[in-house]
């Protein structure tokens, strides 16, 4: 299965494992994105940095990978600057971006590399408050989508510029986070084919769950649901997710599997089927 | 001596007092066969022992009966009415009904026999529209103490057998919340919990557990119960609460406190409808722990929750019952 959970570096993330990164200063976000990548250039992924700074000071922040500049002449390494991938302040065009990462990554295994890692500081996307709804969903759509690829990602998300809440959902729609297991308790993310639920959930997440099913369970092809990792949830946690369940069982067809004891002896209690 | 039945039509509630096993059988058994006699549905939940005599006594008649050991059905009294609820959706009601309940037996310490106390009381208040429902519950005469016996007088419609019964009087309902519960036990967990506390309750739950030697199982029942108590306080009792945790007398024994304030004794004891908002944590928490003692009153709201700590002689029935015999 993919990383999932907490963890405190950028460092041991796989060909296809994709983790949101909260920081307060640039460097700390470079710093985490050395760790990526290195491990990137040992198992031959094609390198992409994205960055709201100027690609000569990402060449700075980066220079302790090597030769930064060997490495982007030699096309193992790319930066970006944000404007020229995205729009910012306007709606993520979901098809578009997933078509560019696809196609990149395609580029990828056609130039000899394994895949394609990308770390991007994406803060100026969700700056407006109306862009945070269809952003948490591109998210979970693109993890979806890097979960049948070897495309890796790390989220960077300047944690002064955007409120808890905001960096909590983004948290919970990546398998992998630094965001402490208090704020952001549960993660819903694609592996197999799947959509796994892991974590804990209770009265606190309850409401997050709700919004985040709602943005995940859109769309009518049949979905698989894995509770195996879930290691908590409470009645009001199960009820929603009954809920949620069903209308998509309704909607295109919601199976779910590897119920782990709890949601069995719940459902058993209350007499409720997912 | 045998016992009178119940008479006529209408909910019928009866203590009915033994002082050896003759006499269990002599009213238990003419009561099951005058209900099979009628075309009732007949239920039994009675500690093993009185379980098999009876089974015995009834000879082939026993297979028309649903025997349930109240070692299980009972284990909590807090889930009995629950139990008998479901029991009673699942049955033809047209026929009547009629039941054996024996929830008190010499052995039962004294925080169960007073929690039986209440749900007898209760039992009243719940199925009292029942207009076809019988229900006898026997008591030990000889081996329980005059109180408890006082006691099943007091919160039964009627009394029988060789005791000699004061006369019944009105039931009274209020007081079911309150109390005193015995001093806590030293505390080997003491701390406030707040809205975002519940994932560190949890955990702490779950190592006290394991430290008393609960399995995998009971170790996340109890986690469960314990985490639906406190979110019971955050959500109803201003946000926050206590928690304590001992052990005492071979089980674990977890307590969350709060300054809120239940007013309805039936709280977690009957099942959810589907369209209730409210009491389900509490539900929940009878139907997976040993013991839940609820106390609410002017200075809040305490919930104890207990679970026997494996290893331990089981707590049901732990005397051998000489008078009643093989």
């Amino acid at each position: 299965m993919r990383a999932h959970g907490c963890i405190d570096s950028g460092s041991g993330l796989g060909v296809n494992d994709h983790a949101c990164w909260s920081f307060d200063e640039p460097q700390e976000f470079a710093d985490a994105s050395l760790e990526f990548f290195a491990d990137g250039l040992r198992t031959g992924q094609r390198l992409v940095f994205v960055g709201s700074e100027p690609v000569a000071e990402q060449r700075g922040r980066l220079q302790e990978l090597g030769d930064v500049g060997q490495l982007i002449d030699g096309g193992a390494l790319q930066l970006f600057e944000l404007r020229d991938l995205y729009r910012p302040g306007e709606p993520i065009d979901v098809d578009l971006q997933v078509k560019t990462y696809t196609a990149a990554t395609d580029a990828a295994l056609a130039d000899g590399f394994t895949g394609l890692r990308v770390a991007a500081e994406v803060t100026e996307l969700v700056l407006d408050p109306d862009t945070w709804e269809a952003h948490v969903r591109w998210e979970s759509i693109a993890d979806r989508v890097m979960s049948t690829m070897p495309l890796a990602a790390l989220c960077g998300y300047r944690g002064d510029a955007v409120p808890d809440s905001l960096l909590n959902d983004l948290a919970t729609v990546h398998p992998a986070t630094n965001i402490a297991a208090d704020e952001a308790p549960f993660r819903l993310f694609g592996d197999s084919g799947r959509l796994v639920l892991s974590g804990e959930i209770d009265l606190f997440s309850n409401e997050t769950l709700d919004r985040i099913l709602d943005l995940a369970l859109e769309g009518e092809e049949p979905l698989t649901l894995d509770l195996g990792e879930l290691g908590f949830i409470d009645h009001h946690g199960l009820e929603t997710l009954a809920t949620h369940t069903r209308r998509r069982a309704a909607e295109g067809g919601c199976r779910v599997c590897n119920e782990p004891p709890i949601i069995q002896r719940l459902c058993e209690l209350l007499d409720l089927k997912l | 001596m045998t016992g009178r039945q119940g008479q006529g039509d209408g909910f019928c509630h009866e203590a009915y007092f033994y002082v050896d096993g003759d006499e269990f059988l002599g009213g238990t058994v003419p009561f099951v066969e005058a209900g099979l006699a009628a075309g009732e549905t007949v239920l039994v939940a009675l500690p093993q022992p009185r379980l098999e005599s009876l089974q015995g006594a009834l000879g082939p008649a026993a297979d028309e009966v649903a025997f349930h050991p109240m070692e299980e059905i009972g284990r909590n009294p807090g889930r009995l009415i629950s139990a008998w609820q479901c029991i009673l959706q699942a049955v033809d009601s047209s026929r009547g009904v009629r039941g054996i309940g024996e929830p008190i037996w010499p052995g039962r310490n004294a925080d169960e026999v007073d929690e039986c106390e209440r749900h007898e009381r209760l039992v009243n208040f719940v199925f009292g529209e029942e207009p076809a429902l019988k229900v006898m519950c026997p008591y030990n005469a000889a081996a329980l103490d005059d109180e408890v016996l006082a006691a099943a007088e007091r919160s039964h419609l009627y009394s029988s057998g060789s005791r000699d019964a004061a006369p019944p009087e009105p039931i009274a309902l209020d007081g079911l919340l309150e109390g005193p519960l015995t001093p806590p036990g030293r505390p080997g967990v003491s701390l406030f919990f707040g809205r975002k506390d519940l994932r560190m309750v949890r955990h702490v739950v779950s190592q006290c557990a394991r430290s008393a030697g609960l399995d995998t199982r009971r170790n996340e029942d109890l986690v469960l119960a314990v985490c639906e108590a406190a979110t019971n306080s955050i959500q109803h009792a201003g946000g926050n609460g206590r928690l304590r945790i001992w052990e005492e007398n071979d089980n674990l024994v977890c307590q969350v406190s709060d300054a809120g304030r239940i007013e309805d004794p039936l709280v977690g004891r009957q099942r959810p409808r589907p369209e209730q908002i409210t009491g389900r944590g509490l539900w929940i928490a009878n139907q997976i722990c040993d013991l839940v003692q609820i106390r609410s009153g002017d200075e809040g709201t305490h919930v104890r929750m207990r679970m026997a700590i494996p290893g331990v002689a089981a707590p049901a029935v732990s005397l051998p019952d000489k008078r009643l015999g093989a």
